[in-house]
């Protein structure tokens, strides 16, 4: 008992702690992306590491509530820090919602999805997933570093990726790939395509006022960078 | 991400400075009590008298303790009239109850804020009822214990309880030690009073100018422990929310006992409270416990109160201090313990809840008629008949 109550006197910063929990939230979908990629092209993701995901997503949705309820108990005592507070509520359901993505993505063979065949709509997939990837590793370090430079360029990455993942599409539509193949191609381009616009809403952050969180302006992006 | 640093401000300065308060508190209470003993031993039987209605010194402790919205100044303020010898113990104990009841009405008026949105003011004005639920339950099964055993054995049973609880804690400290503390505080009650005679004070009008500079430092000082103390509470109230918020009723109690005692205000424990209810993030069962610690948080600000009291009143101000935690105790046996009495007030505070959600003018009405309604209902019918 009296270990409880020490708690209450042991320091720690409590926007600190919600940062260092929204890192870990990161962290673990990123984990989760790095599982789901080397087998999702030719569907061979296992029982076991699609059980390993589904977990890791719990424990994604489980530190997202957690993270809402210090927030609202920060801000309703304190009355003050309202901007960062306001900031994560909106940061933790892109994240969250990541996760589902990731799940989403592992589980494409469970909805008919099959293996896809080697040749240049194959490699472009595999690009787009590679640069949703390099975002999903950037995101974390750039925004410690509050590195405004760095968020600028995957966003512009991210946005050149969003119209490769459109163009995808359009040349799949032309292929001759039979309907299990079509359904694994539409819904890992879908679902990467949502998984970077996420990143590029949590990369917004960096840029953008907090009014215009998930929207990216270069014109105010560039006055706020100037 | 990383503009946090994970620093926090150092308690101790704010723990200092509430330091300091209280001795000024504990000044203000030798002030008040001085110059009430001044004024001359029968003054303000008329008020005061063993004789007292009951249900007077309740209504007396819910309007003093609503008009200053503290508990903490009504009690201090009986414990100096108590060790002034002014009032005696039997008097000052519904005294003591009321501004129990009447600490409450400031966390149900913080609730009022939460009147906008509906399921948000539900769950505020439940959590904060339940204050209120408990602490009139308990006056209602301890107030009539108390005359009941009055009458058949001359003595109340808290009154009795208190006399030996204080008989017990005297005999340890010994009740003629001279305590250094209690020195300081009448040299500074002297400072007090001699700088009320160069002002021109004299006789009865030094009395009355000692004993009211003795309640101004008593309100200014817990008004600003209130306020050098509310930051530290505010944050140890987010870390039990975050850290040890399900850990037991027990801890939670204790959480109530610390917090109150560090701010020295049980008004702003259960206040503090109110919109994190409000805001989903306690439910009334967690929110219950640390209510009632605060109850008995709040009675050391009485305790303290009679150690500033010396000569031969002193004991029955600590007995008198003694009441107002035997009380609490005693209605945490009855309506916490059990855990079917448990459920009886937090029934009540949910009930209330529905009943005044959606409409301030009921809210306001129902506030009025039971804090002040009921008790003067009862007065009058005991004068009537």
């Amino acid at each position: 008992m009296w270990m409880e109550l020490f708690k209450l006197f042991q320091g720690g910063d409590s926007l600190a702690s919600l940062s260092a929990d929204f890192r870990k939230m990161l962290s673990l979908v990123e984990e989760m992306a790095d599982q789901v990629r080397p087998n999702i092209l030719d569907q061979q993701v296992s029982l076991e590491e699609k059980a390993r995901i589904r977990k890791m997503d719990v424990q994604v949705n489980k530190l997202e509530r957690q993270i809402r309820k210090r927030i609202i108990a920060h801000v309703t005592l304190t009355r003050d820090d309202v901007g960062y507070p306001l900031l994560l509520m909106s940061l933790v359901k892109d994240v969250e919602r990541m996760g589902d993505y990731i799940k989403n993505i592992a589980e494409v063979g469970e909805l008919g999805g099959g293996a896809i065949p080697e040749g240049e709509l194959r490699t472009e997939l595999e690009e787009i997933i590679a640069c949703a990837m390099e975002m999903m590793k950037g995101v974390g370090p750039i925004m410690d570093a509050q590195d405004r430079e760095r968020a600028h360029d995957l966003i512009q990455e991210g946005k050149d990726a969003g119209k490769r993942c459109d163009q995808l599409l359009i040349e799949l539509a032309k292929s001759d790939f039979n309907a299990t193949q079509t359904t694994s191609m539409v819904l890992l381009t879908r679902f990467y395509k949502r998984l970077g616009a996420h990143l590029l809403n949590i990369l917004t952050s960096v840029v953008m006022p907090l009014h215009k969180l998930d929207f990216y302006d270069e014109r105010v992006a560039t006055l706020s960078k100037e | 991400m990383n503009r946090f640093s994970g620093k926090t401000r150092a308690l101790w300065p704010n723990l200092i400075a509430a330091v300091a308060l209280l001795i000024v508190f504990l000044v203000g209470i030798t002030c008040l009590s001085g110059g009430i003993k001044e004024l001359g031993k029968g003054t303000m039987d008329a008020y005061f008298s063993a004789g007292m209605n009951p249900f007077l010194g309740l209504l007396v402790g819910i309007l003093a303790t609503t008009l200053v919205q503290s508990s903490s100044v009504t009690t201090a303020l009986v414990v100096g009239l108590v060790g002034s010898g002014q009032m005696n113990v039997s008097a000052a104990i519904p005294v003591i109850m009321g501004a129990n009841i009447g600490t409450t009405v400031t966390s149900t008026i913080a609730s009022l804020a939460h009147s906008n949105h509906a399921g948000e003011f539900r769950r505020a004005f439940a959590a904060a009822t339940c204050h209120d639920a408990f602490n009139f339950l308990s006056v209602a099964t301890l107030l009539p214990a108390e005359l009941l055993s009055r009458s058949i054995f001359e003595k109340g049973f808290l009154e009795a309880l208190s006399y030996r609880l204080a008989e017990w804690t005297t005999g340890a400290t010994g009740a003629q030690y001279k305590s250094p503390f209690k020195t300081m505080f009448k040299t500074g009650s002297k400072w007090v009073k001699s700088a009320c005679e160069q002002v021109g004070f004299e006789d009865t009008g030094l009395a009355i100018a000692w004993a009211l500079c003795g309640g101004v430092l008593i309100l200014v000082s817990l008004g600003l422990i209130v306020k050098v103390m509310r930051g530290p509470v505010v944050v140890r109230m987010e870390r039990y929310v975050n850290r040890v918020l399900g850990a037991g009723g027990a801890i939670a109690m204790m959480v109530g006992v610390i917090l109150t005692v560090m701010v020295q205000s049980s008004s702003i424990t259960t206040s503090v409270m109110v919109p994190l209810a409000g805001a989903g993030v306690v439910t009334l069962a967690q929110i219950y416990p640390i209510t009632l610690g605060a109850n008995i948080g709040t009675t050391v600000t009485a305790l303290l109160a009679s150690m500033a009291v010396g000569g031969d009143a002193a004991f029955a101000a600590r007995q008198i201090a003694l009441v107002h935690l035997c009380f609490n105790l005693s209605g945490i046996l009855i309506w916490f313990v059990p855990m079917r009495t448990r459920q009886v007030p937090l029934g009540i505070a949910t009930w209330l809840a529905e009943f005044a959600e959606g409409s301030k003018k009921r809210t306001v009405g129902l506030v009025f008629s039971v804090f002040y309604g009921i008790p003067a209902l009862i007065f009058f019918l005991t004068e009537v008949f």
